[in-house]
């Protein structure tokens, strides 16, 4: 046969999960006068390929082979010439799940990561990963905060799909290097992104011992608390409803208990918690400062095991375990305050006065592609008299089915509510209240398809239905009682795409774009306003009657370039939308009354602009990082208030509202060590944060109320022994700015305060030092059954941080009250705190 | 009202919670700054208009503003004002009375600078009889009581000079005005503790309710924000009262129907 004519042989192959030297095997038998000729070490010839054909011309399978297997070749004499392409390496797709070998727990942000290739990624929410790895053989390493790292040593000639398990470390003693992790983060496509474990949140000392996820957010540069007792915070200047905070993918209003004094997620029932600062990911969305991302555990899936905590404030009990072992579990734990009787000694007309709350998840592990997850939260507050009281209910669930379409791609399948629900029982005798409401239902599919040469594509969509109700009264009475302040409905529907690419060996892309179509339904009131922000005219929906459309794009853009396995420089541009807004004009830190308002026809999206230049740098050998980040966030349609607003049952509540811009910019400094006998970490940021409302000032820029540009933390966590552990932890930020009076008039004998202008003054500055320890009580760790005494002193020197300085109050032995004799009132300035030196004991056990 | 509930909730944080006394710097108050203090009544009496500085510091004495000129038109009636005695900040018309219906517009031109205010005078609901409690054997206090449909105020002018219970040294006499603007503010739901102002047997109460308008409610409910509402557990954002003066004078000037009456504590 002619050279040129045996590339057109007819030849046959049955090939399945067939290694290509057997292939090749195959084909040789049937070109007589011909041989392969190729270098067997470089040639993948233990690569499995499935491919089965009749009456195929030997070209067609070559190419096949050129295709799959990256071969070239060429036909010289009777030899045909086998050889790799240089410039395209046979990669493979390795995907697999981390879990914790003891418990079947999937691990969430777990590095993996290939030495050898210094090229690694993290598990996303659900455990899972995706690599794409050269032919033959791989080092895999996994690491885990807490955990020994493990060595998995692959050969690569398929793809492959691994369950990696970890073995939780046994101590912390030993100084562990996280080559792998300190890496990876060096070469994420992410700015501003922050991981918490929920066993760092329980090291840090808290007050009365209550661990508390969002208080642990005061930790992350460019995170501020308002104040002691409270769990409203600021994200680089952002205001407190800037905030996305996730529960398994259902959202949620009022995380707190005792109106914000502690926060109600407690972090035994937490697998991992996200903060995003900026770069947010491409399917969450909805408010412009962060996203918090909460996903729960999913529970024991080999045994039965519980916790508990007893502290001074609540009781917590935790139950998990399989309904099959190894594949289908539950979670459940609860909490529940037990501060009743203290309040009921001094009053005794108090009826309840306690909160609580329940996380479940289940977890069906349906076949070895389908997961599928019940989860739900609920979380109330009550403090009742016979006359009156205060209430409110956090519920939120959501059913998720994960499944493996293919090796290579992955959809997550959301099915989520949330409601949260607000009661001021105004008269209890006459059953008169005033309720607010938020209510949503979601749908949100996810798809994530990792490609070849390291590319990812993530996309999806979700459709999102609320009502809100803006506060009005309510009677039992049978007949309804009129709304005051109408009832707003609307309706989302959102599409995002992003692709993750990396252009070369030293610069990675992800770029993407989420497009939101926002609409406006009735049932529903609408005032038209005059430029005077009178009430002009009133327009009526019916029910299901689109009445506002608004298309809404949030383009995003990130690069990271990697200038060697110890440092990288990293820059983001992110544009979002926010179209829910808390409508407060209260200067508390306390969560109350809190009264949720949708874009619509008065009411513009909030949107931010925000850029981000970051630095990452690695000290492999201690296992420390560090991260520089500066950042410009330009905040459009922000919302502040005319003077005194009258935000409850106003129908007209839009008329009370001012709407200007706020910038802010600034640069986060920390050094984080999450391993070893010592470990912590030490942040310093500077943030300023200003504002221009046209009718506030005189249309000067002023300081936003959330402008504290200097902010400190030294966290440090040591373990004396194996049984002994020390934490401390030192915060200092600026003060709060507020408004002071700069000279006060009397009108019917009432002294009145004058502002000259807003937020002139600040708070003094705040900052404190707390210290814990921890004593594990088993002499013998191995014991299933174990437990702890926790002993914390929050503010240790006692530092008299105010939450509120008033300046018309007067004192008489010793008690401060306003003097309401207009003949004889002599005021005086005070200023009111919290916590002084606060010692807590906490009892821990687990079995 | 609801004073278990704050009780407890202020207990609550008061477990923790504590008050104290500072030193505060305020910073310098704007000098040219005016306030304007007047209420027209309908009580055949010369009017009174009020000028004065602001302090810089709570309890100082304000400083008077002398030289204005100071009138108050309705329609073709026009009432001049006079400062009586001269020096002293205070500003006289002629008797006369404001009657509802009608619009009264105040003018004042000091410095240079010309302010202007307007206001109407809604009608007045009947006082209520006068309900107290005793505090202790030989004391009461005044049970303040929510009356009517519309928004007012009552003055309390209490006098026990002349009984066996008053002490010269801690005083004699009391201003005590109840608001009732008829509206629901979280602020004044969860208030900060009040003084409860005491009175022996035999305390003369004079009472005097004044009707107020909707923007005279919305001034009142800024300073109330600023006053006995302030020091709660939801204080709303520091800020000026809105007034209905002119070219940044503060104050306000309103219209008012007026009832009284006269109590003896027996």
């Amino acid at each position: 046969m002619a050279q040129s004519n045996i590339l057109d042989k007819t030849i046959t192959v049955q090939a399945t999960v067939t290694t290509l030297s057997t292939v090749l095997a195959q084909l040789q038998g049937q070109l007589e006068g011909y041989s392969f000729s190729y270098n067997p070490n470089t040639l993948p010839l233990r690569a499995r390929l499935t491919y089965n054909a009749s009456h195929v011309s030997l070209e067609e399978v070559l190419e096949f082979l050129a295709t799959n297997l990256q071969i070239d070749y060429t036909v010289i004499e009777r030899q045909i010439i086998l050889n790799i392409k240089a410039d395209e390496p046979l990669l493979y797709n390795v995907s697999g799940v981390v879990v914790d070998g003891k418990t079947g727990e999937t691990l969430v942000g777990a590095t993996v990561y290939l030495e050898a290739e210094g090229r690694g990624t993290i598990t996303n929410g659900y455990g899972r990963f995706n690599l794409i790895l050269p032919y033959g053989k791989n080092q895999i390493t996994t690491s885990y905060l807490g955990y020994e790292i493990g060595e998995d040593s692959v050969d690569l000639v398929a793809d492959l799909t691994l369950s990696i398990s970890m073995k939780e470390s046994s101590s912390q003693l030993k100084e562990i290097v996280v080559k792998s992790k300190a890496q990876y983060f060096i070469e994420e496509i992410q700015t501003g992104k922050v991981s918490i474990t929920p066993s760092a949140v329980k090291e840090l000392p808290t007050a009365f011992g209550e661990f508390d996820v969002i208080k642990s957010l005061e930790t992350v540069p460019g995170i501020t608390l308002q104040t002691d007792g409270s769990t409203f915070f600021s994200v680089r200047g952002g205001n407190k409803d800037h905030n996305l905070v996730l529960i398994d993918d259902a959202p949620i209003y009022n995380p707190t208990h005792l109106l914000g004094l502690y926060s109600s997620i407690v972090p035994d029932a937490i697998n991992s918690i996200d903060v995003y600062r900026s770069d947010f990911p491409i399917t969450k969305g909805g408010r412009i400062s962060s996203v918090i991302d909460i996903k729960t555990k999913e529970g024991n899936k080999y045994r039965f095991s519980g916790w508990g905590n007893i502290g001074l404030v609540s009781t917590q009990l935790g139950l998990e375990g399989p309904f099959k072992k190894g594949k289908h579990s539950y979670i459940l734990s609860g909490r529940l305050s037990r501060i009743k009787w203290l309040f009921k000694q001094e009053n005794p007309g108090v009826e309840k006065f306690q909160f609580h709350d329940i996380t479940g998840k289940t977890n069906f592990q349906l076949n070895k592609n389908n997961r599928l997850y019940l989860s739900f939260y609920s979380g109330s507050d009550q403090f009742l008299d016979q006359q009156s009281g205060l209430g409110w209910t956090n519920l939120n669930g959501s059913v998720r089915w994960n499944r493996v379409l293919e090796k290579n791609s992955l959809l997550n399948l959301t099915l989520y509510g949330s409601n949260y629900e607000y009661l001021f029982h105004y008269d209890r005798i006459n059953n008169v209240s005033w309720r607010s409401r938020i209510g949503e239902f979601g749908l949100k599919a996810d798809f994530n398809s990792f490609l070849k040469n390291n590319q990812e594509l993530t996309y999806g969509f979700s459709l999102v239905g609320r009502t809100m109700n803006p506060g009005n009264l309510v009677t039992e009475n049978t007949v309804p009682e009129d709304l005051i302040v109408s009832v707003k409905n609307n309706f989302e529907v959102v599409g995002y795409i992003e692709h993750k690419v990396n252009l070369s060996k030293k610069l990675g892309l992800k770029y993407g774009l989420r497009s939101i179509i926002w609409s406006n339904i009735g049932e529903s009131f609408e005032y038209a306003f005059n430029d005077q922000g009178q009430a002009v005219d009133t327009a009526f929906y019916q029910p299901g009657e689109i009445y506002q459309v608004d298309l809404q794009l949030e383009p995003r853009l990130t690069l990271n370039y990697f200038i060697n396995k110890n440092s990288s420089l990293k820059g983001s541009y992110g544009r979002s939308v926010q179209n829910l807004h808390l409508i407060s004009n209260t200067i508390s830190p306390f969560t109350s009354f809190e009264v949720w308002l949708p874009s619509g026809p008065n009411i513009n999206p909030q949107l931010a602009n925000q850029l981000s230049l970051a630095y990452y740098y690695a000290f492999n050998q201690i296992g420390l990082e560090l991260r520089l980040e500066g950042y410009y966030k330009a905040m459009k349609n922000q919302i502040d208030f005319t003077n005194h607003a009258s935000t409850l049952l106003n129908p007209a509540i839009e008329s009370e509202l001012l709407f200007g811009d706020v910038k802010s910019y600034g640069f986060e400094v920390q050094a984080k060590k999450d391993d070893g006998r010592l470990r912590g970490s030490v942040s310093y940021s500077y943030s300023k944060a200003r504002s221009q409302f046209n009718q506030i000032n005189n249309g000067q820029t002023y300081n936003s109320m959330y402008d504290k540009p200097h902010q400190a933390n030294l966290s440090l966590i040591y373990d004396i022994g194996e049984r002994v552990m020390l934490g401390s932890n030192f915060i200092y930020t600026s003060g709060l700015p507020f408004s002071s009076p700069t000279s006060f008039y009397y009108f019917d004998d009432n002294e009145i305060p004058v502002y000259a202008s807003k937020n002139n003054s600040r708070f003094p500055n705040y900052h404190r030092l707390d210290l814990n320890a921890k004593f594990i009580l088993n002499k013998d760790l191995n014991k299933r059954f174990r437990h702890s005494i926790t002993l914390s002193i929050f503010n240790l020197y006692s530092r008299r941080n105010p939450i509120f300085i008033n300046f018309n109050k007067s004192v008489e032995n010793g008690q401060f009250f306003v003097p309401t004799n207009l003949l004889d009132a002599t005021r005086i300035s005070s200023h009111t705190y919290i916590y002084r030196f606060t010692p807590a004991i906490n009892y821990q056990f687990r079995f | 009202m609801k004073r278990i509930l704050q009780l407890v909730l202020f207990t609550s944080v008061a477990l923790l919670a504590c008050e104290e006394q500072i030193d505060w710097r305020f910073e310098d108050r704007i000098q040219d700054l005016i306030v304007v203090e007047s209420v027209i009544t309908n009580e055949f009496r010369p009017q009174l208009v009020k000028l004065s500085r602001p302090v810089q510091a709570p309890n100082e004495a304000p400083e008077p503003i002398s030289g204005a000129n100071i009138s108050i038109r309705s329609g073709a009636d026009n009432y001049i004002l006079t400062e009586n005695p001269v020096g002293s900040g205070l500003y006289y018309s002629d008797p006369f009375i404001a009657v509802t219906g009608k619009i009264y517009v105040l003018n004042i031109s000091y410095n240079g600078k010309f302010y202007q205010a307007a206001a109407a005078q809604p009608p007045v609901e009947p006082l209520t009889e006068l309900s107290i409690f005793a505090v202790s054997d030989s004391t009461y206090a005044i049970n303040f009581i929510e009356t009517g449909t519309e928004p007012n105020y009552v003055q309390h002018f209490l006098n026990w000079q002349s009984t066996e219970g008053c002490n010269p040294v801690k005083g004699c006499e009391a201003k005590v005005i109840f608001y009732d603007l008829k509206n629901i503010d979280v602020n004044k739901q969860f208030n900060a503790d009040q003084e409860v102002v005491t009175f022996p047997f035999g305390t003369t109460v004079v009472r005097k309710k004044f009707s107020v308008s909707d923007g005279y409610q919305s001034y009142l409910r800024g300073i109330l924000s600023e006053t006995y509402w302030r020091g709660g557990l939801f204080d709303v954002y520091p800020a000026n009262a809105i007034t209905n003066l002119s070219d940044g004078a503060v104050g306000y000037f309103a219209a008012s129907s007026v009832v009284s009456d006269t109590t003896i504590i027996r």
